[in-house]
């Protein structure tokens, strides 16, 4: 039946398509985007970074792109930019002698990846950056008159590359949505179908198992992430202390251990593990550290970080009395409580 | 004849809702993914969720060949048999299902576009976005959590209840709502309706064509014209509808012509 057919290519064309789609997590700002230079000179630009994002971006790096009589002084990469974390770059943009007067397109190619669980992505982003290149006598007013020498921009794609096992995912749904629909509704082809799905059965759940994804999955359905499955909103900006905690943290004297139990795939905890951050930045009587239930299975049974048999992401955990506060809801306040220094 | 039916398919059920809530002894989440829609973050779920789970991998890029073999399996072995007997939110249907109106094909289609959004979702945010909206989650977790003093009534709360109640007024007014229309698990044991071992049979030389399979078919379907439907969940009651026993269920493990 044809609505059948046109439904399972939708379903793979969709699949397909979900399968490209790759946020960026890095804002990038450039100022001024708009230089003036002589040949042979030199100036500035600075570059600034946000992670607005509750992913950890990494190996970020900087090109230039744009006319060869330009050139950009060496940047280090940054190696990790953490969630709600901001980094910037100086950069010095020079002209060569020989520099052609006139104005230059030009753009900042930005490189780095980020991951989600075990999928990592490569994102390219850019600015684009007007270079007057002026002579040194009669600089301004001779411009508009002037031809535009500059090389027409270059295209860059800001397509991420690729990595292979994406498409494995949309292959094995359309392999598997052919063989079953289409075989399966032939008649006299149930048998081969039947075939078919056992050889998968069995494949399946030995390759799974020998890749321990049997155990993925029990980690999964034992931690619960409270934003995951709507208990409590994911909160993806950077967590601002008001300034009545900020006066009770001043005023804390006594020393509190917290720890701060999270799973990386959770989209609560970089929320929580950044509000205690922000706690410990504002009072040194605060000490923190970071637990990976994940990893570290057994410190959460330890400490309680059990809820009706579900390990409960994100936890924070007070250590000298043992009490806890989940989740992410009106964390300041709670989080004051916890530590005994609420107004 | 009716009894004969019902007595084990509310078996199955019972066995269904049993494992559903087994956590209460203490054992904790198992490996095991459960053959139907049962949230895992339920307090009391010792099996994953299929449809979770596999929004989990989606976002983790694992290619999911421990999820494929027990969905295989267990559309192999039942196809929706697994709705109608197991599923504990097939029962909370079965206990709403007052009006069998005809189902609606092009709309019970919708099914596989929420299978699709749910993942084409999970890819494209890197998150569980049908939990966030799932019916049953709102049962089996949401409110669970929320006496238990972990959730509260807040923005995701009020969309789950939201999503729960629309369910369960859809359920009141068409029997079987979310398996029909719009549930992303029988969506993907639908799939092997067709092929499972477990199997509803019509003899064409006895069927007297009277329709009583069709009144008494909680997903709206025709089983004596149409007894490999993709939406058939192998309940029987066409079976013990059927003055003429022109209709059978049962397992068929050899080749079949």
């Amino acid at each position: 039946m044809i609505p059948r057919r046109i439904l399972v290519a939708a379903i793979v064309v969709l699949i397909g398509l979900a399968a490209t789609a790759q946020e960026p997590i890095l804002r990038f700002s450039v100022a001024p985007e708009s230089l003036a230079l002589t040949p042979g000179g030199s100036t500035s630009v600075t570059v600034r970074i946000e992670n607005d994002s509750i992913r950890e971006a990494d190996d970020v790096e900087v090109a230039f792109e744009g006319s060869d009589a330009l050139s950009i002084s060496p940047a280090a990469p940054i190696s990790v930019i953490p969630p709600f974390d901001t980094a910037r770059w100086d950069l010095e943009i020079s002209a060569a002698n020989d520099a052609p007067i006139g104005v230059s397109k030009a753009r900042l190619e930005f490189i780095y990846t980020y991951c989600v669980g075990d999928l990592c992505f490569q994102i390219v982003d850019g600015r684009p950056l007007e270079i007057r290149i002026e002579a040194p006598a009669a600089p301004a007013e001779l411009d508009s008159e002037r031809p535009d020498p500059s090389p027409p921009e270059t295209p860059v794609s800001a397509a991420p590359s690729s990595n292979p096992w994406r498409w494995a995912l949309p292959l094995m749904a359309a392999i598997l949505l052919a063989a079953v629909v289409l075989i399966g509704r032939a008649a006299g082809g149930r048998s081969a179908a039947r075939a078919l799905i056992v050889v998968g059965v069995i494949g399946g759940l030995a390759y799974g198992v020998a890749l321990r994804q049997h155990e993925q999955a029990q980690g999964i359905g034992a931690v619960l992430c409270t934003s995951c499955v709507g208990i409590e909103e994911a909160r993806h900006e950077a967590p601002r202390l008001s300034a009545a905690a900020i006066d009770a943290l001043s005023r804390l004297e006594e020393h509190r251990e917290l720890v701060v139990f999270y799973a990386p795939w959770c989209h609560s905890c970089p929320y929580a593990e950044a509000m205690v951050e922000a706690f410990a930045d504002r009072s040194d009587r605060i000490t923190y550290r970071l637990v990976n239930v994940e990893d570290e299975p057994e410190t959460a049974k330890e400490f309680g970080i059990i809820q009706s048999g579900r390990t409960i992401v994100p936890a924070t955990l007070r250590i000298d009395t043992g009490e806890v506060i989940f989740g992410i809801d009106d964390l300041e306040r709670r989080l004051l409580t916890l530590i005994g220094g609420a107004p | 004849m009716r009894t004969r039916r019902i007595r084990p398919r509310r078996f199955g059920q019972a066995a269904g809702l049993l494992l559903g809530l087994f956590g209460v002894t203490g054992i904790g989440m198992t490996h095991l993914i459960f053959p139907g829609l049962h949230c895992y973050a339920c307090p009391w779920a010792v099996t994953v969720c299929p449809i979770g789970l596999v929004q989990n991998l989606v976002i983790f890029g694992t290619v999911p060949f421990f999820w494929i073999g027990a969905i295989a399996a267990y559309g192999l072995l039942a196809g929706r048999g697994f709705c109608g007997w197991f599923c504990p939110f097939g029962t909370v249907n079965d206990l709403l299902a007052f009006r069998k109106a005809r189902i609606r094909p092009p709309v019970s289609l919708a099914k596989f576009a929420v299978l699709a959004g749910t993942l084409v979702a999970a890819w494209a945010f890197a998150d569980t976005i049908f939990c966030k909206l799932c019916p049953a989650a709102s049962l089996e977790a949401s409110i669970p959590y929320l006496l238990l003093g972990v959730a509260k009534v807040n923005r995701p709360f009020l969309v789950h209840m939201g999503t729960l109640a629309a369910t369960l007024v859809g359920m009141v007014v068409i029997a079987r709502f979310w398996c029909r229309y719009l549930c992303p698990m029988g969506a993907l044991l639908a799939l092997f309706n067709r092929v499972s071992f477990l199997r509803l049979r019509v003899r064409s030389d006895a069927c007297t064509d009277c329709g009583n399979c069709s009144q008494e078919c909680p997903m709206g379907i025709e089983p004596h014209r149409d007894h490999d439907n993709h939406n058939c969940i192998k309940c029987g009651d066409c079976v013990d509808a059927c003055p003429s026993s022109a209709l059978s269920l049962g397992w068929e493990w050899r080749r079949m012509r």
